[in-house]
């Protein structure tokens, strides 16, 4: 009945999907019923999508097209559109409209620490720290408990060169059993500028034990090291650093250090080099003008803030707000994945798919893109039943990490539903080839099946039994409706 | 009661400093009012904030008259594009009396240029025995050659090192290749002219450009020909091989083999350190020692600088003032010329964090043998607590007493009222100005009075001051290297020309002892080779050193 159905879908669409990779053959095999067997590799199938690791699982994204489109609930027409173009601002807007949003915040939510804390920001962003100051006070007021306030009032003290106050306010705040590698850094840091490097280096080295991977805190212990002259201690802990992907030229200058005091000077040239071509890239506003620079900065503290407070209002329940916010932001910075994707995210929470599909393939068009922006555009465009979105989605994503199986699956699967079952047998075995899951195992059985390989088609089920004895304790998932037995 | 109210909240809103003397060994009394001087400087400014106002000016400490006392050399600014003046701003000598007061006599002696003052340096460039100075102006640079009667000549076209119209900055003198003459160093800060500036608006304020709005402009090596003239060696010494907005500089022996190289601060770029190679040639390796970044590898604003023992190791470190939101930095060197930020470590001005600072000095002002330091401190912008609380145009000045264990401690509110002056400085420099073995402080202040400093710390502690003599070194001894040993405590300084922000002091050199009474011996290392031996110095006394003697002989102060 389901190939029936996959039959008619394919036979319905005007123009069939593009193929661009040729169809390997698979040995042909004895067929059996899938019943029962391809229930269960259906089940497992998921399991070990799971136990793989993939960020977007199959069952999440994949959504496969209804029994018949006349079943599917019309999509009304998008009704947000996106600019490529960055919307102009002055300086002066730009201050003016930073100082709308706490304004606003503070009016909606005046007793909601983390509104005020966004407010707060805003004061603190534009250098007026007194207001800053206050409205974090009130926040540490609202809720005692809360770290970031505190840990904002403590930065503020230090920027003021009141490094004391900083250490007893984080000081405190770590005494109340507040613990973070944030934490840790603020106080190893102000510890350090008053002198107190012993005391940075124990704090450090505590905090290490307890959350290992931090590329900043190692770089942190690494240069404290350095000032106590603990030079293969301070090498160790920034390649630490290193390892785990620091890459700023404040690394590499206390590398350049550590090693020219190490007496390795080939290895100091070396980091010398880095740093070098870091001062070259790092400050890209460096020869611009300071009105360029100060208007370029105070947009991105903008955006900043309008995410923020776009999130405060989303959670809220005040949808409408936090698009407008979000949407705003979006306009001064058209490019800025991580608020399309919170906007994408707002979106789909409320239904709004076609306006979702704009947001998702905005992300996708952005330069250079994103492979799991593809795998979303993928999901959003199957809802939709726009399969030539579905499978360019794929195919960049395909392009993008040739290694990773999920995208191979998913066009197997595509093609399966749209019953071009060649290519969806050559990309369920390349599925297999690059991850053997229970998944693409039971997307090429299928495909065998279909062609009338049995023998593939068992072997495919084989070897998808052999994979789901491993995984016993997954007895029954959730159904993966596209190998439903004939 | 308006007005009364008014005063309050004016009153509320200066920076104050509220002294509180609690056993500081060092004192610092505010001897302005009292000291004659009466010069105000202009920046030359109406408001148009060309990019040349905030940089201000240096100033000389200097013996200009042999008299053995310091006298005090103030730059000014001059009328900028727009700016209408009744009377003509003009650089002042003040001739120091010896009754801790000071007469002007800069028409007297001729030299009272009314340029643009930005950067000074007094050396005696013809070895005649009197120091000569050097204005580094925007604008056209000024040598005066000093007659040895009290009056100078401006002889800038003929000794051919008149610059061209630039953007000046620090300026020194230094002997680059042991000849026995002294070169000349002129930094220069950016392309500016008043037809490509850029003045920014923040917030309804006039804001001031910075570096990066404009093109660096190469620094220039003018070499001594030993007959009065100079020739721009920029090309063929190295030095133009690169350019950064410089501003203050010192040049200084860095790694010990007596050959003297140049430390140039630049304006958010990395720090030049020019090594020499023993010929005169230099070649760039500021990121290779250590000195281009500071320990976050942030290419700071540096202003001014000093070159100091602060550790008393043996080896010359340097302290660095830099802008707003950048610690100042305290470069310690290692040995072997490589540097390291240590200012956390020495807890070396975090206090001054907040503010812009300037003028700085490796001071022993209460002489127990360990280098102080001083920062001068104030912003560019009037306005600039209407866009950041943080700090204020006008500030009191900072003193970070040397603990003598590697660390520092700020003493700025208990250490007299000198340290609660409140005003936008810049220049700073120091020296003995009153011949009682304690070195004093005078500040050149944005558009306002320097401050001058007495030191009258309530300390018994022994100092001996040195003032070399070259033969076939250079006459005033620049470059020379100095090991003072007293008991247990073994000092090093240098004889440096040019250093602080864009000033000079420091041709005779000081050296705070304890209570140590006397001083076994002192290795003078010369300009250009040989080592004298001095032994058996007494202390709190004036001594010069001659080369090739052997002898010292006491300084005499001759007072009219």
């Amino acid at each position: 009945m389901g190939n029936r159905r996959r039959s008619k879908r394919a036979s319905n669409r005007t123009e069939p999907l593009a193929m661009t990779r040729s169809p390997t053959d698979a040995p042909a095999v004895e067929s059996r019923t899938a019943d029962g067997l391809a229930g269960r590799c259906v089940r497992l199938g998921l399991v070990s999508v799971i136990v793989a690791g993939l960020i977007v699982g199959v069952v999440a994204w994949w959504n496969p097209p209804p029994d018949d489109a006349n079943d599917r609930a019309p999509f009304a027409a998008p009704t947000i559109r996106l600019s490529k173009v960055p919307a102009e601002a002055t300086t002066e807007e730009l201050e003016k409209e930073l100082i709308g949003i706490s304004e606003l915040l503070q009016r909606r939510f005046g007793e909601l620490p983390e509104a005020l804390h966004v407010a707060a920001t805003v004061h603190a962003e534009l250098r007026q720290t007194r207001k800053a100051e206050e409205i974090w006070r009130r926040c540490i007021s609202l809720a005692p408990t809360n770290l970031a306030p505190r840990v904002a009032l403590a930065t503020i003290a230090m920027e003021r060169g009141e490094d004391q106050a900083a250490i007893d306010a984080l000081s405190d705040a770590l005494a109340e059993g507040h613990s973070s590698p944030e934490l840790h850094h603020h106080l190893a840091t102000a510890l350090s500028k008053v002198g107190r490097i012993e005391d940075a280096e124990q704090l450090l080295l505590g905090s290490l034990q307890k959350y290992e991977p931090v590329a900043e805190n190692w770089r942190l212990l690494g240069q404290t090291q350095l000032q106590l002259e603990q030079l293969a201690e301070a090498e160790t802990s920034l390649l630490r650093a290193l390892e785990l992907g620091d890459r700023s030229g404040e690394l590499y200058l206390a590398l350049t250090s550590v090693n020219s005091r190490l007496g390795k000077e080939p290895e100091a040239e070396r980091y010398r080099e880095e740093f070098r071509k870091r001062r070259a890239i790092l400050p890209e506003d460096a020869d611009q003008p300071f009105q360029v620079t100060y208007a370029a900065a105070m947009r991105r503290n903008l955006v900043n803030i309008l995410g923020k407070a776009g999130a405060v209002f989303a959670h809220q329940g005040d949808m409408r707000q936090a698009e407008q916010l979000l949407l705003r932001a979006i306009e001064l910075d058209p490019e800025h994945a991580e608020i399309l994707r919170e906007l994408a995210r707002m979106l789909l929470d409320q239904r709004r798919v076609p306006d979702a599909w704009v947001v998702h393939r905005h992300l996708v068009e952005l330069d250079p893109p994103n492979y799991l922006d593809c795998i979303n555009l993928a999901t959003v465009a199957t809802e939709l039943g726009d399969y030539d979105s579905v499978e360019q989605a794929l195919r960049l994503a395909m392009d993008l990490r040739p290694q990773m199986a999920l995208p191979y699956l998913g066009l197997a699967r595509l093609y399966l539903d749209v019953g071009r079952f060649e290519e969806a047998r050559w990309h369920a075995n390349a599925a297999v080839r690059r991850e053997p899951s229970l998944a693409a195992y039971a997307a090429l059985a299928a495909a065998c099946q279909e062609l009338g390989d049995r023998d593939a088609a068992d072997a495919a089920r084989d070897a998808a039994k052999q994979l789901a004895a491993q995984y016993p304790s997954f007895e029954d998932p959730p159904l993966v409706p596209t190998l439903d037995p004939p | 009661m308006r007005i009364a109210c008014l005063f309050i909240v004016v009153f509320l809103l200066i920076p104050v400093r509220i002294w509180a003397d609690d056993g500081c060994p060092i004192h610092l009394v505010d001897w302005s009012d009292r000291s004659g001087v009466t010069f105000v400087h202009t920046d030359g400014g109406s408001g148009r904030a060309y990019l040349v106002e905030f940089m201000v000016a240096g100033l000389a400490l200097l013996d200009y008259d042999n008299d053995g006392l310091i006298d005090i050399y103030l730059l000014n600014g001059a009328p900028l594009r727009g700016t209408v003046v009744r009377q003509t701003p003009r650089n002042a000598l003040y001739r120091n009396n010896g009754d801790g007061t000071f007469t002007d006599v800069t028409e007297r002696a001729g030299v009272g240029d009314a340029g643009y003052g930005l950067g000074v340096v007094a050396g005696d460039y013809n070895n005649n025995g009197f120091q000569d100075l050097y204005l580094n102006n925007f604008g056209p640079n000024v040598l005066y050659r000093n007659n040895g009667d009290g009056t100078f000549t401006d002889i800038t076209s003929q000794a051919g090192v008149d610059a061209g119209d630039l953007f000046g900055a620090g300026a020194a003198f230094l002997d680059r290749n042991g000849d026995g003459n002294l070169d000349l160093y002129v930094a220069n800060y950016v392309d500016f002219c008043y037809d490509k500036d850029v003045s920014d608006m923040l917030r309804r304020y006039r804001f001031y450009a910075g570096p990066q709005d404009y093109q660096p402009v190469p620094d220039i090596l003018f070499g001594n020909n030993g007959d009065g003239t100079f020739s721009d060696i920029s090309q063929s010494s190295g030095i133009a091989a690169v350019a950064g907005a410089g501003m203050g500089m010192i040049c200084f022996d860095s790694n010990n083999n007596g050959h003297t190289d140049i430390f140039i601060c630049n304006d958010k770029g990395a720090n030049f350190l020019w090594k020499n190679d023993g010929t005169g040639r230099f070649r760039e390796v500021g990121l290779a020692v250590g000195l281009a970044f500071d320990v976050s590898g942030s290419a700071n604003g540096s202003m001014g600088v000093d070159a100091g023992d602060f550790d008393n190791d043996g080896w010359l470190d340097l302290f660095m003032t830099d802008f707003q939101a950048e610690m100042p930095v305290l470069y310690r060197n290692l040995g072997r010329g490589v540097f390291q930020d240590v200012t956390r470590r020495a807890d070396a001005g975090r206090s001054v964090f907040p503010h812009v600072n300037w003028g700085t000095g490796l001071v022993d002002f209460d002489n127990d043998g360990w280098r102080d330091i001083f920062i001068a401190n104030g912003h560019l912008l009037p306005e600039i607590e209407q866009l950041d609380p943080r700090t204020s145009y006008r500030l009191p000045n900072t003193l970070l007493r040397n603990r003598g264990d590697g660390r520092f401690e700020d003493v700025s509110d208990r250490c007299g009222d000198g340290l609660a002056v409140v005003e936008c400085s810049k220049g700073a420099a120091f020296d003995d100005l009153d011949n009682n073995g304690r070195i004093d402080v005078v500040v050149l202040n944005a558009n306002s009075r320097p401050t001058i400093l007495r030191n009258q710390s309530p300390v018994d502690h022994h100092w001996i001051q040195i003032r070399l003599r070259g033969v076939t070194s250079n006459r005033d001894g620049v470059g020379a290297w100095v090991r003072v040993v007293a008991d247990d405590l073994t000092q090093v300084a240098e004889v440096h020309s040019g250093r602080s922000y864009q000033s000079h002091y420091g041709t005779r050199l000081h050296f705070g002892l304890g209570h140590r009474d006397r001083v076994q011996q002192v290795t003078v290392r010369w300009a250009g080779g040989g080592v004298d031996t001095f032994t058996d110095l007494a202390v709190d006394r004036r001594w010069v050193l001659t080369q090739g003697t052997g002898q010292p002989l006491p300084e005499k102060e001759r007072r009219e």
